[in-house]
């Protein structure tokens, strides 16, 4: 589990801002998502194509998390993300 | 009225092909280093260029734009042909628009415009012959929309926003918001002040290595009658201009007649405020986090999300925008009211703090 990845949809155009928020287009549904700085962390991770394991050790290297919570927050973005149709598994 | 009666039925619109060959005309017009070239027969053009008068569109000479990339925008008297596509398409202001790849199809006001992927630099217009679509503001219409999807092609984007500049400042700070929000007043309190201006409402926004420049895209300003006498702003008469068709409520303003030293034509933006009018005792001045700047200016531009062409590249420019500005709320209260001139004061004092 923890080596699962996943790939942004093409429709998707983020957009990392200077504070570490950040924003995503959905050109097929024409809505826009804001992303938190810890979310954005995630997304950025999630496009240069890092597993579920890599992605917590950013969060634990980043904030102070331990690598349980960091899992279950990534694990409940990666949920969000996909219910709206922006990210798929990779295969 | 008169008209209306002249062309109902199956009376024919003036530039409606009869038969006869008619040669096509050419006019290029340049607007912040683009160059749009207008194909038509010459009442159409016309038409065009009445309505590009009130922009700062510039018309050029065919030899002086021999280098430079060129949009085509080609006004045929013919109809549309048959445009298929999967996608139901979505509405826009007087409209649909069906996006299909790197081209979208435009039906606005009973016209068809298609704009074709950003790399063949071509825009062709059918307008309709029909008594509603030949009305001027329906036309207004059609040539606005087939001219901002030019631009964008062209990585320049339409912002409705105003564009001023402090007394000593180098760089511009924009007013966003809805209309009413009270971008043109703040504006006319500013320049009356000594701030230099770029726009009331209207500008262009283009990306350069040296980040997101604000261009003035219209030339007029509009009040209401209640602003211009609050603005102290009829002793310009000079300035003042028709009714904006469509919006009576509206009049116009030539800005420049009335403060020609105080005109600029393009600026960079390093501050955006969000005006908005409120009740209480004291004007409110608060920063903006980023994401929520983006939130709000992906608002007031609808085609950043809905042109799936130039979407990344405008989503982009808008978030550089964010990137170089820092961002303020204003909620104007009634010490303003009370006495306008303490508005400069407050946003100077408080941006700069």
């Amino acid at each position: 589990m923890t080596d699962s990845r996943f790939v942004p949809l093409k429709h998707i155009v983020a957009s990392e801002l200077e504070d570490g928020d950040g924003v995503l287009v959905d050109l097929k549904t024409r809505q826009y998502y804001q992303l938190n700085e810890s979310a954005m962390l995630i997304w950025s991770a999630i496009e240069n194509g890092s597993s579920l394991s890599q992605i917590a050790d950013r969060l634990t290297a980043t904030y102070e998390v331990t690598n349980e919570r960091a899992i279950a927050s990534a694990e409940t973005l990666f949920r969000q993300l996909q219910k709206h149709k922006l990210l798929r598994p990779s295969e | 009225m008169l008209e209306d009666f002249c062309f109902r039925g199956s009376a024919r619109a003036p530039w409606r092909s009869n038969g006869s060959s008619t040669p096509k005309g050419t006019r290029h017009y340049s607007v912040a280093d683009r160059t749009l070239c207008f194909q038509g027969v010459d009442e159409l053009l016309d038409l065009v260029h009445d309505f590009l008068s009130g922009y700062y569109f510039t018309p050029a000479d065919s030899s002086d734009v021999r280098n430079q990339p060129v949009h085509l925008i080609e006004i045929h008297r013919s109809a549309p042909p048959a445009f298929s596509s999967d996608n139901p398409g979505f509405a826009i202001e007087d409209g649909y628009c069906y996006p299909d790849q790197d081209q979208i199809v435009l039906r606005v006001n009973g016209s068809t415009i298609a704009v074709s992927a950003p790399e063949l630099n071509r825009t062709d217009v059918w307008l309709s012959d029909t008594t509603a679509s030949r009305h001027t503001l329906a036309l207004n219409n059609v040539i606005l929309y087939a001219v901002q999807a030019a631009l964008r092609r062209g990585n320049m984007y339409q912002f409705h926003a105003a564009g001023v500049l402090a007394p000593d400042a180098t760089r511009g700070m924009l007013l966003v918001g809805d209309s009413g929000c009270g971008k043109s007043t703040l504006t006319s309190i500013l320049i009356r002040n000594g701030w230099r201006f770029v726009s009331d409402d209207n500008l262009l926004l283009r990306e350069t290595p040296s980040g997101v420049l604000a261009w003035a895209l219209r030339r007029y300003f509009t009040y209401d009658e209640l602003t211009l006498d609050a603005c102290k702003l009829r002793q310009f008469p000079d300035a003042i201009g028709q009714r904006v068709p469509g919006d009576r409520g509206k009049i116009r303003f030539y800005a420049r007649r009335a403060f020609p030293e105080s005109f600029v034509e393009t600026c960079l933006p390093g501050v955006i405020l969000f005006p908005a009018i409120g009740a209480g005792p004291k004007t409110r001045i608060e920063p903006v986090k980023s994401g929520d700047a983006l939130a709000r200016l992906l608002r007031q531009c609808p085609w950043a999300i809905c042109d799936t062409a130039t979407a990344p590249d405008h989503v982009r420019a808008l978030a550089t925008l964010i990137k170089q500005t820092s961002s303020y709320s204003v909620v104007t209260g009634r010490d303003v009211f009370d006495d306008p001139s303490s508005i400069p004061g407050l946003i100077s004092q408080r941006i700069n703090e």
